[in-house]
């Protein structure tokens, strides 16, 4: 069963290399945070309590339901919620995500003959979703779209830290979550204020952007 | 004997209801009470009475297609394990005919289409053939990596073995996915085409059944609804264990293939038709989710991810 939730989160990278709509991004964040926490609450095998807690409300409450309705709060408010402008053709990112994931799969098999006290299964996807989100990063135009990389490259992060500690430290965590908070900070101001200069919120202007 | 008079009962009913069922979920979707579930049924009945208008610029070819294409999409239904998981014809590699004759209906539909002379069903036959195209491949990798997992190679084999095991886990959702995809392809469904519309530069199957009328489109209609029948029997073949005896197995494949109509049904509600130049893309999706399917199953087989 553990099993099947992770292959659910493999399946919401492969989704969002492969849609145009903004707004699925965020469905699919949403979706991410919800099954990262249901891996803590079901799988995480903690006696800490207070660590559990903290965990559940990291995912559940910032990662599944605050940071989408604030990138829906951005993406509504400035307008933006149509196509992600890929640098690359969706055909080619979903083949390169593809192939991304049976590498994954790949090191998931190798680590679980040769590396031991890890969990294969989540240790591949999760690096898998730490390549995919680099890529969409690097190869969408618009910067609210490079935003959503990163938070689905955090949330590899989190499945990595999972699978190779059974007790996930909790300066990790905190970690975590400090860099999410200044990703969609940062966003939060470049949007909002920058936006009145720049209406294009487009990678490409800000090659222009000089004193 | 017995499954074999079930499966073939199931196989000749079903579609009707399958049909009537997504159409009253739509309709609940919408608001309104909706027509009987029975009502494809009666479509069909009436289509049958009817006479039949066929253009003076056909040939044979066009008369002699719709009947073609339900002849095959029938014995891919009698290839399919239905109820119990067995089939009614079952032989080794029998998935590689289960696809070509879905290949003969689809090619004679086309076929049918082109020999109107009709520009707009021209243009429906290259669409259809194009995305037939993307799906094919991705059926064949998928069940043959069932079949890896199993050793088996005729259906019953394959989804009898492939469901215990570690691996199935893993392949199992994402068997159910692909093949749903495939279910909306071939079933022309709403992301892929739109089963309402009529007359529409964006359409792919119901452009190239313009000039059927009577007893011809009745069976283009039924064998619609048979081939989501067919396929949806097998996405309930990876759900329900081997184990199960026959009625429970007969109640669990009604079950799902009532869910599946649901599904479509909300799908059709809530979502809008993908723009043509998407449709490949989800159509790959298919194939990509069947690339990992196989490299998961090489692995497992390889030395297995524990």
């Amino acid at each position: 069963m553990i099993q099947f939730i992770i292959i659910l989160f493999g399946l919401t990278m492969l989704y969002v290399s492969v849609t145009t709509r903004i707004e699925s991004y965020v469905k699919a964040i949403a979706a991410q945070g919800v099954i990262l926490f249901l891996l803590v609450l079901f799988d995480y095998g903690t006696t800490n309590l207070p660590n559990l807690i903290f965990l559940s409300f990291e995912t559940l409450v910032v990662k599944a339901i605050a940071i989408p309705i604030f990138l829906m709060y951005v993406i509504r408010k400035n307008g933006i919620y149509r196509e992600i402008d890929p640098y690359v053709t969706n055909h080619s990112s979903l083949a390169i995500t593809t192939a991304i994931f049976a590498a994954g799969f790949y090191i998931a098999y190798w680590s679980a003959g040769t590396v031991s006290n890890i969990r294969p299964f989540y240790f591949g996807i999760s690096i898998s979703t730490i390549v995919t989100g680099l890529f969409i990063i690097i190869s969408r135009k618009k910067i609210i779209t490079h935003v959503m990389g990163y938070m689905m490259l955090e949330n590899g992060i989190f499945l990595l830290a999972l699978s190779i500690a059974r007790e996930m430290p909790f300066i990790v965590a905190m970690g975590v979550l400090l860099d999410i908070f200044i990703a969609v900070y940062l966003l939060g101001l470049f949007i909002n204020k920058v936006q009145d200069s720049y209406s294009d919120t487009h990678i490409n202007t800000l090659a222009k952007l000089k004193d | 004997m017995m499954i074999t008079i079930i499966n073939i009962a199931l196989l000749l009913i079903m579609p009707f209801l399958f049909l009537g069922f997504i159409n009253r979920i739509k309709s609940r979707w919408a608001g309104r009470k909706g027509p009987s579930i029975m009502q494809p049924f009666r479509d069909f009945m009436k289509l049958m009475k009817k006479g039949e208008v066929i253009s003076s610029t056909s040939s044979f070819v066009f008369r002699l297609a719709p009947s073609v294409t339900f002849a095959a999409v029938i014995t891919a239904g009698l290839i399919a394990p239905l109820a119990g998981g067995k089939s009614v014809i079952s032989f080794e590699a029998d998935f590689i005919l289960f696809a070509y004759v879905l290949g003969i209906g689809r090619f004679f539909t086309v076929v049918g289409a082109l020999d109107t002379g009709s520009s707009f069903e021209g243009m429906g036959a290259s669409r259809e053939v194009t995305f037939a195209a993307l799906v094919e491949p991705a059926f064949f990798i998928i069940i043959a990596s069932l079949g890896l997992i199993s050793g088996g190679l005729s259906f019953e084999r394959i989804f009898e073995i492939a469901k215990g095991g570690d691996v199935a886990i893993l392949v199992l959702p994402l068997g159910i996915i692909a093949l749903f995809i495939m279910l909306l392809a071939e079933g022309c469904r709403v992301p892929v085409d739109d089963p309402n519309t009529h007359l529409e530069l964006t359409m792919i199957h119901e452009v190239m059944v313009l000039d059927n009328s009577g007893p011809d489109m009745g069976f283009i209609m039924y064998a619609a609804g048979m081939k989501m029948v067919v396929i949806g029997a097998l996405i309930a073949n990876l759900v329900i264990p081997a184990a199960f005896p026959l009625w429970a197995s007969l109640g669990l494949m009604i079950a799902v293939q009532a869910l599946l109509a649901v599904v479509i049904g909300t799908i059709e509600s809530v979502t809008a038709r993908l723009r043509m130049t998407h449709v490949p893309q989800f159509l790959l999706f298919m194939t990509a989710i069947s690339a990992i399917i196989i490299s998961t199953v090489v692995l497992f087989i390889a030395g297995g991810i524990k």
